[in-house]
């Protein structure tokens, strides 16, 4: 009866708190919401069983939770029983391992042909990353630090990636809301974003035809890499690691001689350590740790973070087609937000809407990759000033 | 029930409102922040810009090499073609050696 009474003590519905109720529920809506929605599914799938796998009570005695990595050195040899298989995963989270893996991934499956094309569009993926300064502004007004200020703002950037190297760097404790806030919202692209468009837009605006991009040619196509790769890391060198594999994996893809790897990077590795990081994240959204006003907090400025970057890209649409003699689509601003490829997607959908025979997301992924080079470019500027 | 808070205040975050601003030079690193990113950019895209001009006057000098995998894929183009072929010898023989058994 003692071993009964033991056991039934050790079980999860006797240690189960309501926190932990309303996580598991918060984690079925994400797969439900990737199921259903078809929103961010390759995402919101393994967050959301994360989050269900993560709040399941701790048992005190047996490495379970994520955070048991108890990796001890005695006298020559290491033992390992101290720590969980969730804690395994979550070190190339709290290292920072995945996010650069997942950028090589990018690399590999991103063709920056219209980039290089119209290389005026770069400058919107800058303008977009006003949402992470002003972001960051906000956090110290709500009474965050510095370091966790730099954390939160990343979220604006609108990439998963980024915003979890960068709070693993700065601020590990918020690591789990900043991860679940910038991947929330970058699969609420569809649904954030629109409004915003049409509000600071014209139907004259929307219906702007863009000229179709030039061929590029292969050397350039070559050439690409290296000088992003160079530009970035010296003027940033925080970004080094990020915007390194990027390119690394963009350099696979169109030398022509690295078929195989380039394969691998954009197929088969992206796919591991896609499904690696969203566990592994989700797993680290245990209650007891999630459920503050901080984390609240984080997710309203993530929120003010996605319709800042959002307006600033469509703003700064507007503003350079003062000068221009040919007009650009202001939609195609909001693309700047990274969000790569959902935010041009959105762009495309929001074009047609108002005329069908419009075809902006060729012209989108442009401001779209360019965003993606500011967050991380950006991302190292808060490291290395910061720290 | 284990000891968990909800929604808890964290004990270290006292000061806030536009003090932790500037307490914090949350300002300058936000406008130094920016301003090095529209850098980088600005960069990116000015050689870019340059770039295809540059292509060009390498391409003078340097003709553009055969890439390494291009005989590769002729080669799988061709071999593909060479089975489609003797698919179909094997096809009509096949017909044939039929009707002339009938």
């Amino acid at each position: 009866m003692e071993t009964l009474s033991l056991f039934w003590q050790n079980t999860g519905i006797y240690n189960l708190t309501s926190g932990n109720v309303i996580m598991m529920v918060i984690g079925i809506i994400f797969i439900s919401l990737a199921i259903r929605k078809d929103y961010e599914p390759l995402l919101l799938c393994p967050i959301g069983f994360g989050i269900v796998v993560g709040n399941i009570p701790p048992v005190a005695g047996m490495a379970l939770g994520y955070n048991e990595f108890n990796v001890i050195w005695d006298g020559g040899t290491l033992d390992f029983n101290r720590a969980s298989v969730l804690s395994f995963f979550y070190f190339g989270v709290k290292y920072g391992i995945f996010p650069p893996l997942i950028f090589l991934g990018i690399g590999a499956m991103t063709d920056f042909s219209t980039m290089l094309s119209n290389p005026k569009l770069v400058l919107l993926g800058a303008a977009a990353q006003i949402g992470i300064f002003l972001t960051l502004l906000g956090s110290l007004y709500l009474g965050f630090t510095q370091a966790e200020a730099g954390a939160i703002g990343i979220i604006g950037g609108a990439d998963g990636p980024t915003a979890i190297f960068l709070a693993a760097k700065l601020a590990p404790h918020y690591l789990g809301p900043i991860a679940i806030a910038a991947y929330s919202y970058m699969a609420l692209v569809p649904v954030i974003q629109p409004p915003i468009m049409r509000l600071l837009t014209t139907r004259k605006e929307r219906l702007i035809r863009m000229k179709p991009p030039r061929e590029v040619s292969k050397r350039e196509k070559l050439f690409f890499p290296v000088i992003t790769f160079l530009v970035c890391s010296l003027i940033a060198p925080g970004a080094q690691v990020l915007i390194g594999m990027l390119c690394l994996g963009n350099l696979l893809k169109e030398s022509g001689v690295t078929e195989r790897l380039a394969n691998t990077a954009r197929n088969s590795l992206i796919d591991i350590v896609t499904i690696l990081l969203g566990f592994a994240v989700g797993t680290s959204t245990q209650a007891q740790y999630f459920l503050t006003a901080e984390s609240l907090k984080i997710f309203g400025l993530g929120a003010v973070s996605f319709a800042i970057a959002t307006a600033g890209g469509v703003l700064f649409a507007k503003f350079m087609n003062l000068f221009m003699k040919e007009k650009i689509n202001p939609l195609i601003g909001a693309a700047g937000v990274s969000a790569v490829p959902d935010s041009a997607r959105v762009v495309q959908m929001v074009g047609q809407q108002e005329d069908p025979h419009n075809y902006l997301l060729m012209h989108a992924m442009a401001p779209n990759i360019a965003g993606v080079i500011g967050s991380a470019v950006a991302a190292g500027v808060l490291w290395s000033v910061i720290k | 029930m284990s000891g968990w808070i909800f929604f808890a205040e964290s004990a270290t975050q006292t000061v806030s409102g536009f003090r932790n601003v500037t307490e914090q030079n949350g300002v300058s690193i936000s406008l130094t922040g920016m301003l090095i990113v529209f850098i980088a950019l600005s960069l990116i895209s000015l050689v870019l810009a340059v770039l295809p001009h540059v292509v060009d006057k390498l391409n003078n000098f340097f003709p553009p090499a055969r890439m390494h995998n291009a005989p590769a894929k002729a080669e799988a183009g061709a071999q593909v073609e060479e089975d489609t072929i003797m698919a179909a010898i094997g096809f009509v023989l096949h017909t044939q050696m039929t009707q002339t058994r009938n």
